[in-house]
């Protein structure tokens, strides 16, 4: 009997260590957790070949990371650099952390390297280790790894939050790699079975777009860079990918106490010649034994002429699954890299439309395609001048006109898959979608077009129909200067995310001829995150600056269920530090607005001005909160407390240490007539901050410097500019927010002395008038011009239509005095005033919105239906309440606006004038009732 | 590897190496006597009345009363069960694969299903998990003091959601083998020693075996006929074999709690469970509560439910709700 039970045991344990996985990959220095340890080396199968021996790895100095992008990039000193002859890798050092990675150990950087020896733009944002949505790795120690045949990083830590989850990483580089292995362990060691999916949370810049997930790999492209991402110890990736971030990793599974997880993969960079995708495929061949081909061949049109870098796409698919695309060079030539044994359907677009499409034979080996033929396209050349024959840098606008061309042009843009018609495309530069700013020359499909050219708000604008062939042809515009911005008013675009900002998708480059087309003076770059200095253009003055953008949750707010990101504020002048972690920015992760402020304090340059940026914008595609006062729920039924109280208002009230705030935020406006009601709410409360216009600069087609903030000029723009006289006029208010009506406008007092707006107190009954003038080019409609006195509008005087859009008369509107006493009538206390002039405000209500869904003070609803009352049934998409709706003008007149800048209505508004009117030497705030009777 | 293979061979050669008679009459323990149930004490001889004897003249005739009878020495409660009803300890238990749950001291053959689901919600950590698994458990009373025990989990199902990954898992679980004796049972107390053996028999994590060892202490005593109590201290170690962390878990349980039969086929047990381990000092205080009846002849249907109230896996309120209830319906046959 002993006998048998001794046999059923050994069998049993023999039956249960047998049963051990034996797969390579879980065997490793980590998993146990040994002091020192290394984990194996990942994607051991991966083999590449070169000339170039160089292997280094190293912690990089301020001069060396200086020697990144200019050093305004993410590399900082303290980083670890990885290198070889084809790419360079750099890992967040301890204290360079920002975004989501917490404490250093991110790749931040991969550069591939380009073919005059430098680096190619890098298109990663980050790389961090996750095992979740919001679960990502803590790290605590790094250590390099200096072998004779691999370089690499050892980052040790934890799971954030989660201390019984071990995490391990090691970035590893061998020297013909055209990429970084990567290998990471989490080991379980708490007591519950947890669902865990390693993997890496990838974002990249908005110049690039990713490939349709397929599973196989995750393939990034763009404009002269790639990355893509390869399983090695798994045959697929799994996650969820976003229009600029993916979570790419290992298929979430249950991993016990003790036991483990481990993912392993391949990060390539690709440069302009050999995209990260091929790299990929490559690898997937070794790995999986996928047989991979390159193809090769050239798109030209028929009289040799290459196509404009970046127009000509060729895209290869199977059974309408893309699996592979590359752009053509400036020569027309491409090349891809794809698994062999399927024929594939290869497209050609040309200018976002397909132009060709042709069936390959089956891919067995290497296979050269030889010169495609296009068809023409029209190239033009444009001469803009200002009349007297100067030069003049110009938007150029182009409006398919008949159903032939539309259907003709119809399309998408070939960098990131927008919607366009129709592409244009400029060589030597980014192509545009349906409008380009300062190209000398231009590609276009042929087509009949309505061609509006413009240098701004303030000029008169050309625009004519005209029949574009193909082939060469001249296009020549005259726009007339207009009188109608007063020349102490410079044109600032005080929000402008560059090229090194995460979240911009234009190169600099076309930033700056975008912004000068439309005759920006000065422009302040506020980087998330990151303190940068554009550098745009020698003819644009710029200032450096930042933006406090958390994009971590951690705040916690009364009646939301999960922490929320603080929004955003923007800062300059600041004092760069290349080479320095985030340039010599503070670290926003964790931190509330006004704590980070204290810690600016010694980063500033000179007279400094903090800027509230769209305190009422939503959250956005990753769930990061980015309007302040929206974040927290801000009620503006009740008053503000005194100090903070636990209350969202309270919140609000300890973090109000900011001089500015947007009110009219990005050419749709959408949050406007919000921004509006929240600047106004502060004003009755005392909070008197200066309101400000900006244009949106993330996403492609945002118009910078629509709207933008007139400020009243220092000493002067370029050389001479006074960047300190700016930022006191910002300060004290001296701006008027436009996307293109002018007010001026004057406290008129006795002797006939006047007093701009501003934040200066004018005391006595001795102020008797306002003096306004409204003027506008003609082709800009401004329908009224209203008086909110604190917080209502007072009076609403219609104002007359030009006669000539397209002439240069009939710019001045208004012009006249406006009588105190009638507009004050009814209110009692100190008032403030502001002007508005532009179209009419639509009708809105607050219907809800606030956390709980509650009403919460603010408009988040306009009446779509029309009937007079905004209610329930004017709620449209998912949501309980909205959209709001911007001004608008749908009138025949406001045809070329619509055209230039596309959005919101044409609308203005100045800053407030403190009248003291019980003239006890300060101003009172007139509290929620705005000093009337409820 | 080769570790692991030198172990293997070492394995097989001791499980399959055949045992000569000698090593078997060697290794052979000479069977002990079967423990023998207290014999009642001899019953007095009747007392027979004499005839009585003429009258003495001298004096009179004293009679000396009988001896009373001795008391019977009260049977211990494993002699106890009205109608078979077991004596047990409500068998619930948050520790792997059930080690650590409560034994009992009396030996019994039994065959049992078990199907057990544990939830945890945790809605700080944003984890919420289930677990149901179906054991089969096996008791033989291969001496009337001496119990072997095989609890093995057939199958078991995970799931569990931590924020937004959820991901779910089952398989094979793991497989204990116990054994109990009884050291006493007498005068209205029982109490023995068990030990149990968790076994890596699971296949639900690839990457480690899990292990254990328990050496517990059982006692029961007789309140009434309808009232028992019990108790159970146990000490547990466990740890993970593989390529991680060996991470070993010394836990120390305390046991007490009673069990009341109102009618002869239903009882009702409550227990409390105090759990400290490495761990965390006091891992878990859990009441348990168990329903017992006769299904059928001999058939027994149990339901029992245990809910932690403090310790680490306790419940709680406070940032968030944190609760970790257990329920098990066990079926057993007992010849």
């Amino acid at each position: 009997m002993a006998d048998l039970w001794r046999k059923a045991l050994g069998a049993l344990l023999l039956t249960a260590l047998g049963g051990c996985t034996q797969d390579p990959s879980y065997a490793g220095g980590c998993l146990a957790g040994a002091e020192g340890c290394v984990p194996a080396a990942p994607c051991p199968a991966l083999r590449f070949t070169c000339d170039d021996p160089l292997l280094e790895a190293r912690v990089l100095t301020a001069q060396e990371a200086a020697g990144f992008q200019g050093g305004l990039g993410r590399a900082a000193q303290g980083d670890l650099l990885l290198i070889n002859g084809q790419v360079a890798a750099v890992i967040s050092g301890p204290g360079n952390a920002q975004d989501r990675d917490l404490a250093g150990g991110a790749l931040i950087d991969l550069f591939a390297r380009a073919a005059d020896g430098g680096w190619e733009p890098d298109p990663l944002q980050q790389a961090v280790q996750a095992v979740g949505p919001s679960q990502l790795a803590r790290h605590r120690e790094l250590r390099l790894l200096e072998e004779s045949d691999r370089v690499g990083v050892v980052a040790s830590g934890e799971v954030d939050g989660q201390p019984t989850l071990r995490l391990h990483t090691l970035y590893e580089l061998r020297a013909c790699d055209p990429g970084v292995r990567i290998r990471t362990e989490v080991i379980n060691e708490g007591p519950d079975p947890l669902p865990l999916a390693t993997a890496d949370w990838i974002g990249w810049s908005a110049g690039a777009s990713a490939l349709a997930p397929a599973g196989a790999l995750l393939s990034v492209q763009g404009p002269r860079s790639s990355l893509a991402q390869v399983a090695c110890n798994q045959p697929a990736l799994h996650g969820a990918q976003e229009t600029r971030s993916a979570q790419s990793g290992a298929r979430p599974t249950l991993v016990g106490p003790r036991d483990f997880q481990v993912f392993e993969r391949f990060l390539a960079a690709g440069n302009a010649r050999l995209s990260a995708a091929d790299h990929a495929r490559e690898a997937r061949a070794q790995l999986f034994n996928e047989p991979a081909h390159a193809l090769r061949g050239a798109v030209l049109e028929a009289d040799g002429r290459a196509p404009a870098e970046g127009t000509a796409w060729v895209r290869l698919s199977v059974d309408n699954v893309r699996v592979a695309q590359t752009r053509a060079d400036a020569q027309g030539a491409f090349q891809l890299v794809v698994p062999g044994g399927s024929a594939y359907t290869l497209a050609v677009e040309r200018l976002g439309v397909p132009a060709i499409t042709q069936q390959l034979p089956r891919v067995d080996a290497p296979l050269d395609l030889g010169s495609i033929t296009l068809p023409s396209a029209a190239h033009l050349t444009v001469d803009v001048t200002d009349g007297s024959g100067t030069p003049l840098a110009a938007e150029l606008v182009f409006v398919p006109e008949d159903a032939a061309t539309i259907a003709a042009v119809t399309g998408v843009h070939p960098d990131d898959g927008r919607p366009c018609a129709p592409v244009v495309g400029a060589p030597g530069g980014s192509a545009g979608c349906g409008r380009i700013s300062g190209a000398p020359r231009l590609e276009l499909l042929p087509g009949v077009y309505r061609v509006l050219a413009h240098h701004g708000p303030f000029w008169g604008i050309s625009t004519r129909t005209l029949t574009l062939p193909a082939g060469d042809s001249t296009l020549g515009f005259v726009l007339p200067p207009l009188a109608v911005r007063p020349p102490e008013l410079v044109s600032a675009e005080l929000h402008l995310h560059t090229a090194a900002s995460p979240s911009v998708a234009s190169d600099d480059a076309t930033s700056a001829r975008e912004l000068l087309a439309r005759e920006l003076e000065v422009t302040v770059a506020t980087n998330s995150g990151l303190a940068a200095h554009p550098g745009l253009d020698d003819a644009l003055v710029t200032l450096p600056g930042g933006e406090f953008a958390p994009s971590v949750p951690f705040l916690e707010v009364p009646g939301r269920d999960l922490p929320v990101t603080p929004g955003r504020m923007g800062m300059w002048p600041l004092r760069l530090e290349p080479g320095a972690a985030r340039n010599g920015l503070p670290r926003d992760e964790g931190i509330e607005p006004g704590a980070f402020l204290q810690r600016l304090l010694g980063h500033y340059a000179g007279v400094h001005v903090v800027q509230l940026q769209h305190p009422w914008l939503g959250q956005s595609d990753a769930g990061e909160w980015l309007g302040f006062a929206r974040a927290l729920g801000l009620d503006a039924r009740v008053a503000l407390p005194p100090a903070a109280d636990g209350t969202a208002n309270g919140i609000f009230v300890r973090n109000q240490g900011y001089h500015a705030q947007e009110v009219f935020s990005g050419a749709a406006g959408e949050q406007l007539l919000a921004q509006r009601a929240l600047w106004f709410y502060l004003l009755n409360q005392g909070v008197l901050r200066t309101g400000t216009a900006s244009g949106f600069s993330h996403r492609p087609d945002d118009l910078r410097g629509v709207p933008r903030s007139l400020v009243a000029r220092g000493a002067g723009v370029g050389p001479l500019f006074d960047a300190d006289g700016f930022n006191e006029s910002i300060r004290r208010g001296q701006v008027l927010g436009t996307n293109g009506p002018i007010i001026e406008a004057q406290l008129v007092l006795p002797g006939d002395v006047r007093r701009p707006y501003g934040f200066q107190v004018h005391s006595g009954p001795g102020v008797a008038n306002l003096a306004v003038r409204v003027s506008a080019a003609p082709w800009i409609p401004v329908e009224e011009l209203r008086v909110v006195v604190n917080g209502q509008v007072a009076r609403t005087v219609p104002l007359p239509a030009p006669v000539d859009p397209l002439g240069t008369a009939d710019t001045v509107r208004f012009d006249g005095l406006l009588n105190l006493g009638e507009l004050v009538a009814g209110v009692t206390g100190d008032v403030w005033i502001v002007i508005e002039a532009g179209a009419p405000l639509p009708l809105s209500a607050d219907l809800g919105g606030g956390p709980g869904g509650l009403p919460d003070g603010i408009p988040d609803t306009s009446d779509h239906d029309g009937n007079g009352v905004v209610d329930a049934a004017d709620v449209q998409g998912p949501g309980a309440v909205g959209p709001l709706r911007a001004p608008t003008d749908a009138s025949i007149g406001g045809l070329h606006f619509r055209t230039a800048f596309p959005g919101a209505g044409p609308y203005a508004f100045t800053n407030p004038f403190l009248l003291d009117r019980t003239a006890n030497g300060r101003f009172d705030p007139p509290g929620l009732s705005g000093g009337r009777q409820p | 590897m080769k570790r692991w293979l030198l172990g293997t061979l070492l394995l097989w050669s001791w499980a399959f190496t055949p045992l000569d008679a000698d090593a078997q009459a060697t290794r052979r323990k000479p069977k002990r006597p079967a423990v023998q149930a207290p014999q009642p004490p001899p019953e007095p001889p009747p007392v027979v009345p004499e005839p009585a004897p003429e009258p003495a003249p001298v004096a009179p005739v004293v009679t000396t009363p009988p001896p009373a009878p001795a008391e019977p020495p009260r049977p211990g409660p494993c002699r106890k069960g009205p109608v078979g009803i077991p004596l047990d300890p409500v068998r619930t238990s948050y520790a792997e694969a059930g080690l650590g749950a409560p034994r009992r001291p009396c030996a019994r053959t039994e065959l049992a299903l078990v199907s057990r689901a544990t939830a945890l919600v945790d809605t700080a950590r944003e984890y919420r998990a289930l677990e149901a698994t179906a054991v089969a458990e096996a008791s033989w009373a291969l001496r009337p003091r001496l119990e072997l025990s095989l609890a093995a989990e057939l199958f078991t199902y995970q799931s569990a959601s931590l924020a937004a990954v959820g991901a779910d898992r089952f398989g094979l679980g793991q497989l204990a083998l116990g054994g109990s004796y009884l050291l006493e049972d007498g005068g209205g107390l029982a109490y023995g020693v068990a030990g149990r053996a968790l076994l890596p028999t699971s296949t639900l994590s690839p990457g480690v075996r899990t292990v254990g060892l328990e050496l517990g202490a059982p006692a029961a005593y007789t309140l009434s006929d309808a009232l028992f109590l019990h108790g159970y201290a146990g000490v547990q170690l466990t740890g993970g074999i593989g390529q991680g962390p060996l991470l070993p878990h010394l836990g120390l349980g305390l046991t007490v709690g009673g069990e009341y039969h109102p009618i002869p086929v239903l009882a009702l047990a409550l227990d409390l469970t105090a759990r400290f381990g490495t761990r965390a000092v006091v891992e878990e205080v859990t009441p348990a509560l168990a329903l017992r009846f006769r299904a059928a002849r001999s058939l027994w249907l149990e339901l029992a439910a245990a809910l932690p109230v403090a310790g680490e896996h306790g419940l709680s309120v406070i940032d968030g709700l944190r609760v970790q209830p257990q329920g098990a319906l066990r079926l057993s046959y007992r010849p």
